[in-house]
């Protein structure tokens, strides 16, 4: 594993891209009742509804970029940070993401409520990529960050949700990603918290991390990022600088 | 096939932490633990005896072996492919956080999910095997054999879940399908009776072509009947080329809806 995440590491780096999207569109269709979903198991016919949720999105960000990506609810922000996650894949184009890529986007994924916090460090980790050894030199930084105490070492079943939510945020932060891949909109606890969160993001941004930061907030778009792309109805309708995207969305609503 | 290897290069490590955590999750929360992947067992197991040696007065030795060692080897293979068709059917569904939220290699679930079984197998198989020891069945070459049917069982049922697992994402009806089934299944593969004493040839011919008989022979033969696999060539020849085509079209199946998983569940 050691060996497969090191050499992750070095194309990473050799590569100026960090993650480049060509031509990629992405349909979903929406089954109407479970018999329409049953039937698509062997054949799916095109009188099916589709739903075209990404059209023909081109763009590429270069390593250590901060890109902000605005847009409307249901404009296809979140299908394309999960396209570049690798969690849903594109209906066609080309996906090209170089680095380990560290979302924020479903912070409590992969835990296992049976397991203690701190186990669960180890096997998020594990399921990250990364080897044992790795995760250990990790370990005290997470902990500190979740503030999370005596609790550490306790299950996860007793922990409150914002607890999870810290928790998760902090091995995601601290997981010394090349790429940073954030929602704003996700919840991480009280104010204070959310400032220490914010704090983080930024300073990753700052450590030369790429980031895709999907915000609502143009404040904190503004003072993250660098780029700005604008998405409406699963079109790339503006992609450049900050100001410009910023006026071009309050335009378009 | 590349698909699901690439997915497993790795990620052994986590596989087999994964397995682990399976176990735990599914004794959690109970006094006695593990202890229930034997004490359910056997308590069908007794509950069968009982039925066939008292109530039907049926339950005479089968071919010199007592009914209740025939019964008990025939039982412990059958409870892993039960949990192999049962339970493995479910799993992606079950995992279904892997899939949606976080990028994850799917095939995966369907292994470590299959190693978690094996071990409670393993478990029940040893508590067995010291049970024939201690009744005189002394250990001997043809015991080794074990080495072969239980890989091979492994293998193909899951390559069996390859199929079922994206199956039962997509719908449900087919998780209560393969439930219904299951019963039909443990009735009518030989567990209960012996399928080479078929009266009807042509049945008898049949037969050879269920796996689940086939697995059930294979431990009788291993454990309690002292006979050499390749001695009947033509049910492994058969038995090969069913798995061939189950791995064939698990491998198929998984490639062609693997991408579309995380949309549908």
């Amino acid at each position: 594993m050691m060996k497969n995440h090191d050499k992750q590491k070095d194309l990473a780096r050799q590569s100026k891209t960090a993650v480049k999207i060509s031509n990629v569109n992405k349909e979903y269709i929406l089954y109407k009742s479970d018999r329409e979903r049953f039937a698509a198991l062997f054949h799916k016919s095109k009188k099916l509804k589709r739903h075209d949720a990404l059209k023909d999105i081109n763009f590429e960000v270069g390593r250590g970029e901060a890109v902000g990506i605005i847009g409307r609810n249901g404009a296809g922000k979140s299908t394309l940070l999960k396209i570049v996650t690798g969690v849903t894949f594109p209906t066609s184009g080309e996906v090209e993401v170089n680095g380990n890529v560290a979302a924020l986007l479903e912070l409590t994924a992969g835990f296992s409520n049976e397991m203690t916090g701190r186990e669960n460090i180890y096997l998020k980790g594990f399921i990250m990529g990364y080897s044992k050894d790795e995760i250990e030199q990790m370990e005290t930084l997470i902990i500190e960050f979740a503030e999370l105490g005596e609790y550490i070492d306790q299950p996860l079943f007793t922990y409150s949700s914002g607890m999870k939510m810290r928790l998760g945020f902090a091995i995601s932060a601290n997981s010394d990603p090349d790429i940073l891949v954030v929602d704003e909109a996700l919840s991480v606890g009280d104010a204070k918290f959310r400032e220490k969160c914010n704090k983080k993001i930024n300073e990753l941004a700052q450590s030369g991390v790429t980031l895709l930061y999907v915000s609502h907030s143009m404040t904190s778009v503004e003072e993250l990022c660098s780029r700005v792309l604008y998405i409406k109805k699963g079109e790339l309708i503006y992609d450049g600088d900050v100001e410009t995207a910023i006026e071009t969305y309050e335009k378009h609503n | 096939m590349p698909s699901i290897i690439q997915e497993h290069r790795g990620f052994w490590g986590q596989i087999w932490k994964l397995a682990r955590l399976d176990i735990k999750k599914r004794f959690k929360g109970s006094f006695l633990g593990s202890a229930w992947a034997i004490v359910g067992p056997f308590t069908t197991l007794m509950l069968f005896w009982f039925v066939f040696t008292i109530g039907l007065r049926a339950g005479g030795d089968i071919n010199g072996v007592p009914f209740f060692q025939f019964l008990m080897v025939g039982l412990v293979a059958w409870y892993f492919m039960r949990d192999m068709l049962n339970q493995g059917a479910r799993t992606i569904r079950q995992n279904s956080q892997y899939v949606t939220k976080i990028h994850f290699p799917v095939s995966t679930i369907m292994t470590f999910s299959a190693i978690s079984y094996a071990i409670v197998h393993l478990m029940l198989l040893a508590c067995v095997y010291l049970y024939l020891v201690a009744m005189g069945n002394t250990p001997s070459l043809y015991h080794l054999q074990f080495f072969i049917y239980f890989p091979l069982m492994f293998i193909f049922f899951l390559a069996v879940t390859w199929t079922l697992a994206p199956w039962v994402v997509y719908s449900r009806d087919l998780q209560n399908l393969i439930s219904s089934v299951m019963t039909a299944v443990f009735w009518l593969s030989g567990i209960l009776w012996n399928s080479y004493d078929l009266g009807l040839p042509w049945l008898k011919k049949l037969m050879i072509f269920n796996p689940v008989t086939f697995f059930v022979n294979g431990y009788r033969k291993t454990f309690l009947y002292h006979e050499w696999i390749w001695e009947r060539p033509i049910e492994v020849y058969v038995f090969l080329g069913i798995l061939a085509i189950t791995i064939a079209f698990g491998v198929y199946n998984y490639k062609r809806l693997r991408k579309d998983m995380a949309d549908v569940l």
